[in-house]
């Protein structure tokens, strides 16, 4: 199911635009903010369910689901971003998304705030991440997408779910 | 000791000195009488008597001597003569025994007039004798005659005459003794009656003058105490008129006081009926409110029932919601999935594009009537909040409608009580109207009693004056000066007294309920000339 998943990905990116970054977007909500996600990463949406939560993990990581069948990992973005916890609303999602690893691809869960739509992002609709000074880097975003005297932020997922606990649940999950 | 009594006992103790000193007087002047008649009448008369006796005697001797000298001389015409005189001193002689006879008192006398008139017989005799021996010459015989015969008792007869005129005098001494002793006695007891007298007049002197000083002091007191009374009446008559300007006033404010009861009661009664009638009206509106209040109840019940059919509501739309927020979800991957599905999925994206704008749409709408149902709620929760509060109110309201209603109850008992109190009220007007017009006549009364203790007053200074003037002339002046004093206070008074009058006459038509006029009333005009004369007649004393 991986391979299925990760050719149509790669092709439909390249497929769309010469710039890598334009495409469809699924955009969501974290706090005030709002966020991008190239919809090719994202393998599926669903309400907030049951999470079961797995001992000695970092604090953002939530648990684990049962996505038909296949047990992955929940992590909480607002927390994982070093923003307060929130209570689940309605509005409360997760997203499953797909990531790229350097040897394999994995399905991970996404809380976020709400989801709010599909947006198609023309190259000219992207901007490239700002220079925030020396010492600060920003691997884990894409650039910035103008939408009607708005900014909304393009996450690189893979990059934002990059670090040592995940892949040290990936471990203990694998 | 009372006066009386003093001037009893000086004036008795004057009279019996009196009396004594007129017995006295008496019994002496009668003995002196006696013994003067005795000294004049009788001894005065024995001696006399006997004197002329000597002196008959002496004129017989001589007679007899002329005869027998004549006849010696032989002048028998002469010797007649003598003869004639010696008859006529025998005569005399005899006359003066005659009336001495009857005169003579003592033994002594008796028997020297005895004597006298044994002589005397002799003497006739021998005078007989003689003077037949000078008619016979026998010269010498009648010589004899007369020296033996006659001589020896004309001496017995001198000799008894004088004897007797020496017991006369020894009597009339002894008589002028005892006077003398009579007079001195009497002159005693006059000087003795004339000290008693001075005695008792010092005594009489002394209680005048006691009398006269108590009496001086008793006219003075009587003197201020009329003027003290006829202050008084001045001051009676001054708070009678006050008396009576009080009344008035009384009866006047009494009329205001009736007059404003009289509206008080009209008022009252007016105050019953509203009071009646906004008690009815209080019961009626308690029936509405318990009415209202009904309803309100019902309105609340119809309230809650709006409101729990809203929350139900309010479900459905959160499953409207829920179906939304899926279909949403349905469309975004549905949108992935068609993204995923590259060109082949362009329909399918815009399919689902779509189907997630309805969701939006029917989420939007749920979201809409949610907000809707909430207000709604929300009012609704307002109303019945405000629902209550009103049937709160209401039921405050009605409370307070009882509370109305017993308060107006109360009111009406009130203004019942008040009419009684009024008819009380009335009712004591009515005594003190009476009170009043006793009042009135009481200062009438008194006002009456106030002339009358000045005409008493003036009475009492005239009665002064003839006291002063009775005891002496030396408070008289102090009087007349006092009574023109009195005089001055008498026009005061008098004029008091009319003003008092006249108070009395405006009073006494006030009480009548008369229009007050200057007018006076017949009984005060009356008293009024009544009072009048009396005075002039005071002025006269």
């Amino acid at each position: 199911m991986k391979s299925t998943l990760d050719a149509p990905a790669e092709k439909d990116v390249s497929a769309v635009t010469g710039d890598n970054r334009a495409g469809k977007y699924l955009v969501f909500h974290l706090g005030t903010e709002e966020f991008g996600i190239q919809v090719l990463k994202v393998r599926e949406i669903m309400g907030i369910q049951g999470i079961t939560a797995v001992p000695q993990m970092p604090g953002y990581v939530k648990g684990v689901i049962n996505l038909r069948g296949k047990v992955i990992p929940v992590v909480n973005l607002r927390l994982k971003f070093g923003m307060t916890e929130a209570e689940h609303t309605q509005r409360t999602c997760i997203i499953v998304v797909q990531l790229q690893g350097d040897t394999n691809s994995r399905l991970m869960g996404v809380i976020v705030d709400a989801v709010a739509e599909v947006l198609n992002l023309t190259a000219s609709d992207i901007e490239d991440t700002p220079d925030f000074g020396p010492g600060v880097t920003t691997p884990y975003l894409l650039g910035m997408a103008k939408m009607k005297d708005k900014v909304k932020i393009l996450l690189d997922i893979d990059e934002a779910m990059s670090s040592q606990e995940l892949h040290g649940l990936e471990a203990l999950l694998h | 000791m009372t006066i009386g009594r003093k001037l009893f006992w000086a004036f008795g103790a004057a009279l019996a000195i009196t009396l004594v000193l007129g017995f006295a007087a008496l019994r002496s002047f009668g003995s002196l009488g006696g013994q003067v008649r005795r000294l004049a009448g009788t001894e005065q008369r024995k001696l006399y008597l006997a004197g002329a006796i000597n002196t008959a005697m002496s004129d017989i001797i001589a007679a007899e001597r002329g005869v027998l000298l004549r006849a010696y001389m032989n002048d028998y015409v002469t010797v007649e003569k003598y003869k004639a005189q010696e008859l006529e001193a025998a005569d005399r002689l005899k006359r003066s025994l005659v009336e001495i006879m009857p005169l003579v008192e003592s033994d002594e006398e008796r028997r020297l007039t005895n004597r006298v008139q044994e002589s005397e017989g002799a003497i006739a005799q021998y005078h007989s004798e003689l003077a037949s021996d000078v008619d016979k010459h026998d010269l010498e015989g009648g010589a004899k005659v007369y020296a033996n015969k006659v001589m020896p008792n004309a001496k017995v007869v001198q000799e008894a005459a004088m004897a007797l005129m020496s017991q006369v005098n020894g009597l009339t001494r002894q008589v002028g003794e005892s006077v003398q002793e009579s007079v001195a006695r009497s002159r005693w007891i006059t000087v003795v009656m004339i000290a008693l007298s001075l005695l008792v007049a010092l005594v009489v002197v002394y209680v005048v003058r006691q009398i006269n000083r108590s009496l001086g002091s008793a006219i003075a007191e009587l003197s201020v105490g009329a003027q003290e009374v006829a202050n008084a009446a001045s001051q009676v008559a001054s708070s009678s008129q006050t008396l009576a300007r009080g009344s008035s006033d009384q009866a006047a404010s009494l009329e205001e006081t009736s007059a404003a009861c009289v509206e008080i009661n009209s008022m009252a009664s007016k105050n019953t009926d509203s009071s009646r009638m906004a008690a009815n009206l209080v019961a009626s509106s308690q029936q509405k409110f318990v009415q209202t209040n009904q309803s309100l109840e019902k309105t609340v019940v119809a309230m809650g029932e709006i409101n729990a059919q809203s929350s139900k509501i309010s479900k459905i739309i959160k499953t409207i919601d829920e179906i939304a927020f899926q279909t949403n979800i349905l469309a975004l991957n549905a949108a992935v999935e068609a993204a995923r599905a590259g060109e082949a999925g362009m329909g399918f994206a815009v399919v689902a594009d779509e189907v997630r704008n309805l969701a939006q749409r029917c989420a939007q709408a749920a979201k809409d009537t949610a907000v809707l149902i909430e207000e709604s709620i929300t009012k609704s929760e307002d109303g019945k909040a405000k629902v209550d509060q009103v049937a709160t109110a209401i039921r405050a309201i009605t409370d307070e409608a009882a509370k109305v209603k017993g308060l107006v109850d109360g009111v009406n008992l009130g203004s019942q009580e008040q009419a009684r109190g009024l008819e009380q009220i009335n009712k004591a007007i009515t005594q003190m109207e009476q009170v009043t017009q006793q009042t009135a006549a009481g200062a009438e009364e008194s006002a009456s009693a106030a002339e009358e203790l000045t005409a008493q007053s003036e009475g009492l200074k005239d009665i002064v004056a003839r006291l002063t003037a009775m005891v002496g002339g030396s408070g008289i002046g102090m009087v007349r000066q006092r009574t023109s004093a009195f005089a001055f206070d008498d026009a005061i008074e008098s004029r008091h007294g009319h003003e008092a009058v006249s108070g009395l006459s405006a009073l006494h038509a006030a009480v009548a309920g008369k229009p007050m006029g200057h007018a006076p009333s017949p009984f005060f005009s009356n008293h009024y000339k009544n009072e009048l004369p009396m005075e002039e007649e005071f002025k006269d004393f």
